[in-house]
């Protein structure tokens, strides 16, 4: 525990020293430094607790705002606190790189490193401290935080609305989870988390109206749709650093609240587990769609986030409906399955953002449709960010391809005790194994639009299409983050068993036995290995060739002169499939074509895609003020109508004071 | 096929009833439009047009070189290629033409014009383009095609040909000394599957003075239907194999086998080379030729009813052509289609009356819907119309002996003009000649010439998949437009 | 159990199925076009040939227009090596290793979809986009299949799936909807009609050729034979699906001979449809997947009528 409060102390004193320092340089290493000991001291509590030991109690002696403060480390704490803080650090470390033409411009990096360190912070309340009031405040904290890392461009208004959409989603979200928490509060009069077990752990009809809430709070936190557009909004405006870390870790919160609920639970309902699976499934499948039509790479990563997090509600869903049937393979697999996504959707979805980071810093876009070819000019992100997209397409042998597997062993087990269930898992089996091949489809149109193919606009110190521009050269402090978490996705990938290491006590929590899941990783691992020790052959031998071999223009079909348009657009790729999917999409198209045999004008065509969802619920909003506005129009204007209303309302409030009084 | 003869210097008009005679549409449907630099500082401008039953009829006049002309084009999409192609030769320049570009690589930097031609370019950033050409990955043509696209569907399609271009007015200019009627084994080179057709067009331009004999006329009638035949049979087979119907591709390969050879009995070569000859018959035809083509054409009759009803009875083939690459009536009709493709789009132009169609009349079919399924759907009519005509004609019919060569004078001061309905359209020759009885212009026009837009027009809104079929539907001639 | 002898005759068939599949099919094709056509052992020929070639890369073309079509040669292989191709026993077996097969195949395609889109054309992006496409359609069509078989056999291993013999009117049901929709995603992983034409020179019209327009020599050759294959492995599939004796321990030997025989008259009956059917017009081919999902539905909602529990 002491371990804990240090670390709080180490990181608060880094935020001010990232303030009153004199130079960005000097901030930036301050906070560096700081956040690195502190890691150091976290993962030195939480190792323990995650290789078995007890959970970590403690009690932090306060006098204002309340009186003690219990910290309590449990293996789900431990888990979150594990990578939470390193993936700030590695975030901390690319934001000195990738701000660096800022602070040549002379602008002041103090708020934003101190932010980045409050982000931390935030990071060990909420994981850590069993109160509800500071467990809000930990939260207000990592919301406020985040947003004003948002607003990093703030002079630009549409980052500025950006930044409020996000603010105002957020609240919401704090709101419901408080309506819920003092509801708690109310049925148990304690403000300690562990006490809430009481009213949880009975069915019944105040147990269903928290989860619903807490459903609202953490759809809201966590970007599941239909409360999702806040976030590809925020990620296209926010520096890439601030977009990877509130897609990788900030707000992976809601999902740690949801779990901590669920374990408070002890057993779920059955509809619960069939909800929060709906609710996955919904997200992932409205994310991938969007993935693959969005033009703006950070917006695409933002919906992929929508997707990924949906995954690991399908298998947090798989493992509330292991509890709730007594299943414990069911929920170990289910759980295992979620948490193993989280932790990989945190290595690459931080690596694809610090990418896409570094595409903006090569080419100063991040339009796809604009973009091509940039593997020539800044190889080492390409293979990179090569890594990132393979990795979250989930596909073998990287991490991405662990998670989904343990989750569709959990929905194809076949161990449900309906028929009607057992084959409900499987078709969500199904809708999982079409949300996976949209993902490549989304993965590689972005990563093979971007990165090769030849660029799109033309490149200055570039004579013809064919050529490319002069080299990129990004910072070393951008490169090493995305290269650990490179790492990070191959060795989980290929060695998914070092989950094992560290694994098995959070979902022993649960109550579930881990034999089932750590023999299917077993035979994975050997699999990830033959398939991985093939794909380096393969590459040796491709690589191999390239020596001194004959080059000449593509073929394709004889055309001798290249031009730039003569590839294939972002649009075009994803056509059919936002065909397929038309319903789901908000198309907008401006066509101008003409009729004629022989045009002479140039014709136009552009396409581009709004969030249905949002432009759904704004309609009905509006929908819902026209029918105010006519309602009150309707009423008339009588002055006598009102004061006898009023004089209505008040004798019914007094005759029920009164009857309460008397009672 | 119809020949007219007139006097040069009594078809000239003035320049401005020149231009309202072709802009008004009473006037007869334009069949060809075309220049020559008359040399002394003017250009000559002829245009042949068709009156229907009431024949052709002929208008020219001159202008003063290097003056620009106002185009007609925009009014009247049908005569831009025409102008396109006075530019080209003639260096006139039309002010307010819609599409001023190269047609073939006629002139000094022809190559570097060729490669930098102006595609038509619809703007906007998820629009891609994809260019095909000039060299294909078949043993066909070269011609480049700019699609532009978005996803699956064609907005605009541009195609640039000229790429095979051998300068055949010329060469037939150069041989005008030395006798026109020498020249015909070079008239079937130009588009080498429809020999026969051009072979008779270039006759009845020679002989437009002093009309042949109805046996010779016959004789050429035979060898035009059975050219129709078998390039209509290839075009089937090809689309067929086009979809991977494997069944109709072999069956009406194996029929156009059929179908050449008997013209390889006939005249000695499987495409009616040397089949027609200037004033007189080309081949001699027998008691033992004529049993063996109506053997062939009676095995024709039995086998093609089973091949037809597998593939146009097929669902997925209908599926496959119907509503695919629409050129409908209203737009054919403007842009100046002719041939198969006119009728399959409900225009009805047919070069098949007068001559031997006079006596042996052949109904001419069209189509309503203008689609890819009209346009193969009205080539298997056609086959068996021309089949039906042909046993009709060989009936009782006693045969001829081969003629002699003869020798060919089109006349002084005048202007022949020579049109066949070939397997793709109507081909025309015209012959003008000065006062001295010198050939002083040849001008050759392959119905592709004009079809080629109809092709453009009809992919737009497609799928690019369904590019294939819709050109294989039209069955242009590259070499024909290329000359 | 897998003996020695099992494996020998696994690796044999993973060498020898592709080159016969094809050989076959086309040989079926050439007999309907009432043509000899060339010998069965004609893509082996092919394969020496464009080995021996020399390959040439485009300008614009990375490292990973070169690795791509070994990455798919090996992401086939490895995933290949869970099915029973023989209807005996694979050479690999593990639970939910059907899984493994769809993912690692996924990853071979994704490398070819990147080395198409290396070549910056039109045309290998227009592929790749295709093939990108009807993919997310195959996908779930698969998984209702084995999920469905999972269901009624109780079995997680694909060997166990395919092994399964339909006893009462519920499981024909099942079996014959799985046997259907496999059929199509087979052929669409093969990439043959009536989806893809691989004998057409159109390409405008290809899916899976035009996306490795680029490619010549060894390269080519690692993408035909690992089309080929797929297709073999496919064929093995649907007649381990069909064979009455899949993966019966106790008669090895006539498992193996009638799954030989199955996966003749499977490359002999592709043959013929390929030859009297006509193509698919592209705007139709998802449609016709489509179908392969509904049928996969079907097969799962005849699980519910069985009762499996």
């Amino acid at each position: 525990m002491i371990g804990l409060v240090a670390a709080a102390g180490l990181l608060a004193g880094g935020a001010v020293l990232a303030v009153i320092l004199p130079s960005n340089r000097a901030r930036g290493i301050a906070a560096i430094l700081t956040q690195a000991l502190a890691c150091a001291l976290v993962v030195g509590v939480v190792v323990p607790i995650l290789r078995g030991a007890p959970a970590v109690t403690g009690l932090w002696h306060l006098s204002q705002p309340v009186d003690d403060v219990p910290l309590r480390v449990d293996a789900v704490g431990a888990f979150f606190l594990a990578w939470s803080l390193p993936m700030t650090l590695l975030g901390t470390i690319y934001a000195v790189g990738y701000l660096q033409p800022w602070f040549e411009r002379g602008r002041n990096g103090a708020p934003h490193f101190a932010l980045l360190n409050i982000v931390a912070l935030s990071f060990l309340i909420i994981y850590a401290v069993q109160n509800v009031l500071i467990f809000l405040l930990g939260w207000e904290l990592s919301a406020v935080a985040a947003w004003l890392l948002v607003i990093w461009e703030y002079r630009d208004q549409k980052t500025r609305f950006a930044g409020f959409n996000y603010l105002v989603s957020t609240h919401v979200g704090l709101l419901v989870l408080v309506a819920a928490l003092m509801y708690l509060h109310g049925q148990t009069d304690s403000m300690d988390f562990a006490d809430f077990a009481a009213v949880l752990g009975v069915p019944g009809g105040g147990r269903s109206l928290v989860f619903g809430l807490v459903g609202v709070a953490v759809a809201l936190k966590s970007a599941f749709v239909p409360v999702h557009s806040w976030l590809p909004r925020a990620h296209a405006a926010a520096p890439a650093h601030v977009s990877a870390l509130m897609s990788g870790v900030i707000h992976k919160a809601g999902l740690f609240v949801l779990l901590r609920f669920v374990l408070l639970m002890r057993v779920p309902d059955e509809w619960m587990g069939w909800a929060v699976l709906a609710m996955g499934a919904g997200s992932a499948v409205y994310g991938v769609i969007y993935a693959c039509v969005e033009r703006d790479l950070k917006r695409l990563l933002g919906y992929s986030s929508t997707e990924n997090v949906g995954v690991v509600a399908i298998g947090f869903g798989v493992g509330m409906l292991g509890l709730a049937w007594g299943d414990s393979t069911l929920a170990a697999l289910g759980f295992f399955a979620g948490l193993v996504h989280i932790l990989g959707h945190a290595c690459f979805k931080c690596l694809l953002f610090y990418g896409a980071g570094a595409v903006h810093r090569a080419a100063h876009t991040v339009d796809i449709e604009r973009l091509g070819g940039l593997a020539r000019r800044t190889p080492a992100t390409a293979v990179l960010f090569g890594i990132g997209a393979l990795a979250i397409s989930g596909l073998p042998p990287l991490n991405g391809f662990v998670g989904e597997f343990l989750l569709l062993a959990g929905l194809l087990d076949g161990s449900a005790p309906t028929a009607a269930s057992n084959a409900a898992l499987v078709c969500v089996a199904a809708l999982l194994a079409t949300v996976g091949a949209l993902s490549v489809l989304s993965m590689v149109r972005a990563f093979g639009l971007t990165f090769l193919g030849t660029s799109r606009e033309p490149q200055p110190g570039a004579e013809g299409p064919t050529v490319p521009g002069a080299a990129a050269v990004i910072p070393m402090a951008m490169l090493v983050p995305m290269g650990v978490l490179a790492l990070a996705c191959v060795l989980l990938g290929v060695f998914p068993t070092v989950v094992l290491a560290f694994m098995p006590p959070v979902v022993g929590l649960y109550g579930a036995g881990t034999s089932g899941p750590a023999h299917l990783l077993a035979v994975l691992q050997s699999a990830s290995a033959g398939l991985a020790g093939a794909v380096v052959v393969a590459t040796g031998i491709g690589g191999a060739r390239g020596e001194g071999a004959r080059r000449a223009v593509t073929w394709a079909c004889g055309y001798r002169l290249p031009t730039r348009r003569m590839q294939y657009s972002a649009s075009s790729f994803s056509a059919t499939v936002a065909a397929l999917f038309a319903t789901f999409l908000g198309t907008q198209t401006r066509v101008r074509l003409s009729r004629r045999a022989m045009p002479q004008r140039a014709g136009s065509f552009d396409l581009s895609y709004v969030d249905a969802v949002e432009r759904r619920i704004f309609e009905v909003l509006g929908r819902g003020e026209a029918f105010f506005v006519r309602s009150a129009v309707a009423v008339p204007e009588e002055p006598r109508f009102a004061f006898a209303a009023g004089l209505a309302v008040l004798l019914c409030m007094a005759g029920w004071l009164l009857s309460e009084s008397t009672l | 096929m119809r020949a007219l003869a007139v006097d040069r210097v009594a078809s000239w008009l003035p320049e401005l009833g020149w231009r309202d005679w072709l802009a008004s549409p009473e006037v007869g449907r334009p069949v060809a439009v075309f220049g020559r630099n008359a040399g002394d500082g003017r250009v000559e401008l002829t245009a042949v047009l068709d009156h229907g039953v009431d024949g052709l009829a002929v208008v020219a006049t001159r202008v003063a070189a290097g003056v620009p002309q106002p185009s007609l084009a925009a009014a009247a999409p049908g005569l831009a290629g025409f102008e396109r192609e006075i530019h080209e030769q003639c260096g006139i320049a039309y002010v307010g033409h819609p599409w001023l570009k190269p047609v073939r690589a006629q002139g000094a930097d022809s190559a570097a014009a060729m490669d930098a031609y102006p595609y038509y370019a619809v703007e906007g950033k998820p629009v891609h383009e994809v260019a095909v050409g000039p060299v294909h990955a078949g043993v066909i043509e070269p011609g480049s095609f700019r699609f532009q696209c978005h996803g699956e569907r064609v907005l605009h399609l541009e195609i640039q040909l000229g790429y095979q271009h051998r300068g055949v007015e010329r060469l037939l200019l150069a041989k005008a000394p030395g006798g026109l009627e020498r020249a015909v084994p070079l008239v079937e080179t130009v588009a080498g599957d429809s020999s026969v057709a051009h072979a008779i067009a270039f006759c009845l331009a020679l002989e437009a003075q002093e009309p042949v004999s109805a046996e010779v006329a016959l004789s050429r009638g035979i060898l035009l239907e059975l050219e129709r035949v078998g390039i209509h049979l290839a075009g089937l087979s090809g689309m067929a194999a086009d979809i991977a119907h494997l069944q109709a591709a072999a069956g009406y390969g194996r029929l156009r086998t059929v179908v050449i050879n008997a013209s390889m009995r006939l005249c000695g070569s499987r495409f009616g080379r040397g089949g027609v000859r200037p004033g007189a018959c080309g081949y001699a035809l027998d008691a033992e030729g004529r049993a063996g083509l109506a053997n062939a054409i009676a095995t024709l009759k039995h086998d093609l009813p089973a091949i037809d009803e597998r593939f146009f009875g097929d669902l997925a083939v209908r599926r496959r052509f119907v509503g695919v690459g629409v050129l409908d009536m209203k737009r054919a009709t403007e842009i100046g289609m002719v041939g198969l493709c006119a009728r399959a789009s409900g225009v009805r132009v047919d070069q098949r009356i007068g001559g031997i169609y006079e006596q042996f009349p052949l109904p001419s079919t069209t189509a309503a819907t203008g689609d890819c399924w009209a346009r193969e759907w009205l080539r298997m009519r056609e086959i068996h119309e021309s089949l039906a005509w042909l046993a009709r004609v060989l009936e009782g019919q006693p045969g001829w002996a081969r003629g002699p060569r003869t020798a060919f004078s089109p006349g002084r001061s005048r202007l022949c003009v020579g049109v066949a309905e070939g397997c793709r359209g109507e081909v025309v020759y015209a012959l003008e000649t000065d006062a001295a009885g010198d050939v002083v212009q040849v001008k050759v026009q392959d119905p592709s010439f004009r079809n080629w837009m109809g092709l453009q027009v009809a992919v737009r809104d497609n799928e690019i998949a369904d590019f294939p079929i819709c050109n294989k539907s039209f069955d242009l001639s590259y070499c024909g437009h290329d000359l | 159990m897998t003996t020695p002898l099992v494996v020998l005759a696994d690796l044999a068939a993973f060498a020898l199925g592709p080159i016969l599949a094809v050989g076959v099919i086309q040989r079926t094709r050439s007999v309907w076009a009432g043509r000899r056509g060339p010998p069965i052992l004609q893509p082996w020929f092919d394969l020496q040939r464009l080995v021996r070639k020399t390959a040439v890369y485009g300008h614009t073309a990375t490292a990973i227009f070169r690795v791509a079509p070994w990455v798919g040669l090996a992401a086939a292989i490895a995933g290949g090596v869970v099915v029973p191709i023989l209807g005996v026993a694979p050479l690999l077996s593990f639970p939910l290793d059907f899984v493994w097969l769809a993912y690692a195949w996924g990853l071979g395609r994704a490398a070819l979809m990147l080395g198409a889109l290396d070549t910056g054309s039109a045309f290998e992006g227009m592929g790749a986009a295709r093939e990108a496409t009807f993919a997310t359609l195959v996908e779930p069509a698969l998984f209702l299949v084995f999920g469905a078989l999972s269901l009624l056999t109780g079995q997680h291993a694909l060997a166990g799936l395919l092994a399964v013999q339909p006893t009462s009117g519920g499981d024909v049901f099942v079996w014959g909807a799985s046997v259907a929709a496999l059929t199509v995603v087979v052929l669409i992983e093969g990439a043959r009609l009536p989806a893809d034409d691989p004998a057409t020179h159109l390409e405008l019209t290809m899916v899976h050729e035009v996306m490795v327009l680029d490619h010549s020599g060894p390269e080519l050759a690692a993408i035909q034979a690992t089309a080929a294959l797929k297709l073999a492995l496919g064929i093995g599939m649907l007649a381990a699906l069909l064979n009455p004796w899949s993966g019966d321990q106790g008669a090895i030997g006539l498992a193996l001979g009638c799954n030989l025989a199955l996966s003749l008259g499977l490359a002999v009956a592709i043959g013929s449809m390929e030859s009297l059917a006509a193509r698919l017009a592209t705007r139709d081919v998802p449609r016709y997947l489509l179908g392969a999902v509904i049928a996969g539905g079907v097969a799962l909602l005849g699980t519910l009528w069985q009762g499996a529990a």
